[in-house]
């Protein structure tokens, strides 16, 4: 091919790529880009040199740029092409592939130089969130350092401009936390992942796969990870160091005791306080909220790992202690749904509480008062929250609504069935109190079952708990009975 | 939707809702009337404040745990007619941006929102005084609207020649490969969401009018409109709610269930469920004659207990 005598190849087709994209024809703008694609990949393995600039035909002899940045007007524009088709690809829905050409994108822009690091890094971390949605840890793991590595030179570069100081500053950490928010993510989906994989089928974890597991892991070691490593590598060299070496601090794979998990956990902990930092309560609700529902989140999956229950418990508490407050502190009017949020997370978790409760005292000879007493208000405490989550589904005139919306029947429904199941839980030695709490439970497993026969399309939603409770339903009065007879003999 | 001054049918609806306001206004009595306008501009997730002393100016989107969000710094400005809104509303609209780059329209296209801010204080016939407020937004989402129709293919084609672009929308492309499944999106902090979170997800009802134009030069406008409107509709900020079922505590379960009925079981071959259950007496007699092999294994007890809370 003469070089003097073409357009550098692949510009036609990107601007008529770009054309069809703007007149709504992607698929025809997809053709066009993906054979200037196919263009500077020939061009590149025939000639290999850049080819003139489309303005240089118009200069002067003594004008016409060194090689240097012919090659790089001609590379960025294949960037371009490539940025173009993941712009296609994300149109046609082809996500995977869309997600490739960004991931090539954000590559070239670091060997050309041709990004802002803030930017670049938010990018980069924003990536690493779609590889958390395919559990691709490794690739997710690799964005997120180069991100924090990238983003570190943006601190570097001092602002020409000193009154933009005090906005860009603000800025600069809103970003920074903002990175800190996705490595919150990754730690996170990381050890639920790990939990998924671990856990039996009542939710606990399951020593067999643990150490089968254990043993798959020795032996394929990484083999699988480098293979993939090598297409996604960021930067060259120094940068590529420094990358590496981010990524040293927290594990890609995914954890199997407790040990492990706690290093990750760590390092969640770690960006959850530095996105505090900025994302603080006053000023930012429900960033500052859904930071902490995160740290709350990371307690939980690290209490799963955690074999002792009382610590365990412990960890749940610590979970009480950070929501709770929030939750005081909010105005349900304006934040109805966080409201919600925090309601049903803080009974589940006394519920939790609760349990891991009843089970230490299972272990106990004789269950002492005071673990009766414990057991008694995190019932209360999770009743009431799950009470009041209920209450804020009443309409202003206080009433229940007749038919419960989609996307809030599971939780309500889910509810009623913990509060039934709670006061059969409760602990008293008075005999009228305890045919009280029955009653109380046998209401609310009525609720269930007369709800799913007014409304049979809730069926599908709680399928398990709506068998339970009609065999509750069933059961209960008999046993009240029982207990009715008992308690007045001569009647 | 500030439509077209004169003729008066083709008046938009930021200056007809202006006009019933006021209308109400003179009509009320024993009603002290505050009403206070603001307009805001969200250009490329900045907002700024088109009413301030600086238009430029970025303006901060905080939140309070007491009265949720709002704009840090925003002006509010009293009026007292018709006539003073108008002028505010053109003052306003001669500061917004206008922007327009390629292939990212979504991201160049500025939102603003009018709100309308209102405090009635009434005393009612027993002399007790009662404070209401209202709020109304007015969103105009157009951003299109305002290129100009014609050259505007001359206009892409010179853009579309300037290889040169920027990665700008970069962001935007990766944040939408992460949209919807609930992982952090640094990108995608819609303001206009944010700023309407009490309208789009709180106790309130939203009413939402879409304004579209009958002609066919239009057309794009009104599909942008609609298409907007369709995923408004659709904002629900959906509370997702994390629950999982702790299966321990079904299999827990399926041992009271089973303990429960041993018990009945139990009582059931002495026959004494008679003398527990005196209603259901004539279900249970009928019970066995309906399943010839009757026997009390679990199964059949639970069929039959099953029928006997049904039919109670």
């Amino acid at each position: 091919m003469n070089t003097a005598l073409m357009l550098p190849p692949g510009t036609t087709e990107n601007n008529l790529g770009i054309l069809w994209s703007e007149r709504g024809e992607i698929k025809t703008a997809q053709t066009y880009l993906e054979s200037a694609e196919a263009l500077y990949n020939q061009y590149m393995k025939e000639n290999g040199n850049p080819p003139l600039d489309p303005n240089e035909h118009f200069m002067a002899e003594e004008e016409t740029l060194a090689d240097q940045e012919r090659s790089k007007r001609f590379e960025k524009a294949y960037t371009h092409t490539l940025y173009y088709l993941a712009q296609v690809y994300q149109h046609l829905e082809m996500i995977e592939k869309a997600a490739q050409y960004c991931h090539t994108t954000l590559k070239r822009q670091l060997e050309y130089s041709g990004y802002y690091p803030v930017e670049w890094a938010l990018n980069a971390a924003t990536l690493s969130q779609y590889y958390l949605t395919k559990q691709c840890f490794m690739e997710s793991r690799h964005c997120l350092a180069a991100a924090n590595v990238i983003f570190s030179q943006a601190g570097q570069v001092p602002s020409a401009e000193d009154n933009e100081t005090e906005q860009d500053q603000q800025d600069l950490r809103q970003r920074k936390a903002e990175i800190a928010r996705c490595w919150i993510k990754y730690c996170l989906t990381l050890l639920q992942s790990a939990r998924k994989s671990l856990e039996d089928n009542i939710g606990e974890l399951d020593p067999d796969r643990q150490s089968e597991l254990k043993a798959q892991r020795k032996k394929e070691e990484d083999e699988k990870e480098k293979g993939r490593k090598k297409a996604v590598l960021f930067g060259t060299s120094d940068l590529c160091d420094s990358i590496l070496a981010t990524e040293e601090k927290v594990s890609c794979i995914c954890p199997l005791d407790f040990q492990e998990a706690r290093e990750v956990f760590l390092v969640g902990q770690n960006y959850v306080h530095e996105a505090k930092e900025f994302f603080q309560f006053d000023g930012y609700v429900t960033d500052h909220i859904e930071i902490v529902q995160d740290h709350s989140a990371l307690f939980k999956v690290l209490a799963f790992f955690e074999e002792d229950y009382e610590r365990r418990c412990k960890m749940h508490k610590r979970r009480i202690d950070m929501l709770e407050p929030m939750y005081v502190d909010l105005n349900p009017q304006f934040y109805l749904l966080i409201s919600r949020q925090l309601q049903f997370e803080l009974a589940d978790t006394y519920y939790e509480m609760m349990d891991l409760k009843v089970a230490i005292g299972n272990r106990l000879e004789e269950l002492d008062s005071h673990t009766i007493k414990k057991i008694n208000s995190l019932a209360q405490l999770a009743v009431k929250y799950y009470e009041l989550f209920l209450d804020s589904l009443r309409n202003p005139d206080k009433i229940f609504p007749e038919k419960l919306e989609d996307d809030v029947l599971r939780p309500a429904m889910v509810a009623k069935f913990h509060i039934a199941r709670l006061y059969g839980k409760l602990i008293t030695s008075d005999g009228k109190k305890q045919l009280e709490n029955m009653q109380s439970s046998l209401e609310y497993y009525t609720f269930l079952v007369d709800y799913c026969e007014k409304h049979p399309e809730a069926v599908q939603a709680i399928e398990t708990e709506l068998e339970l409770s009609k065999e509750m339903v069933g059961l209960l009065p008999t046993r009240m009975e029982r207990l009715k007879a008992k308690l007045s003999p001569f009647s | 939707m500030q439509g077209i001054t004169d003729p008066p049918p083709q008046k938009g609806i930021i200056p007809r809702a202006f006009e019933h306001i006021f209308e109400s206004v003179q009509c009320a009595e024993n009603t002290k009337f505050l009403v206070r306008v603001s307009y805001l501009e969200i250009y490329t997730e900045d907002i700024r404040d088109l009413l301030g002393a600086d238009t430029k100016q970025k303006l901060e989107l905080k939140e309070h745990p007491e009265k949720g969000v709002y704009v840090k710094g925003l002006s509010l400005h009293t009026v007292h007619n018709v006539a003073q809104c108008e002028r505010i509303m053109e003052t306003g609209w001669r500061n917004r941006a206008v922007g327009y780059t390629l292939m990212n329209k979504d991201s160049s296209r500025s939102h603003s929102i009018f709100t309308i801010n209102m405090e009635i204080y009434a005393v009612d016939e027993r002399g007790e005084d009662h404070l209401r407020a209202a709020k109304l937004n007015l969103v105009d989402l157009a951003g299109s609207e305002r290129q100009s129709k014609t050259g505007a293919t001359g206009e892409r084609l010179k853009e579309a020649t300037k290889i040169n672009l920027s990665l700008s929308a970069l962001g935007n492309v990766i944040s939408a490969l992460v949209d919807g499944r609930c992982k952090h999106i640094p990108y995608r902090d819609s303001k206009l969401t944010r700023l309407l979170q009490d309208s789009l997800g709180g106790n309130t009802k939203t009413l939402m009018v879409a304004c579209l134009s009958p002609a066919d030069n239009n057309y794009d406008e009104s599909l942008s409109t609609l298409r907007y409107a369709n995923r408004a509709k659709n904002i629900k900020n959906k509370p997702h709610i994390n629950e999982d079922p702790k299966d321990a505590l079904l299999r827990e379960y399926q041992e009271e269930i089973r303990k429960l009925k041993a018990i009945l079981a139990e009582q059931m071959n002495t026959n004494n469920v008679s003398g527990l259950l005196p209603a259901e007496t004539t279900q249970l007699e009928l019970k066995p004659a309906l399943l010839p092999d009757f026997q009390p294994d679990v199964e059949a007890e639970k069929q039959l207990i099953r029928e006997v809370s049904q039919g109670a």
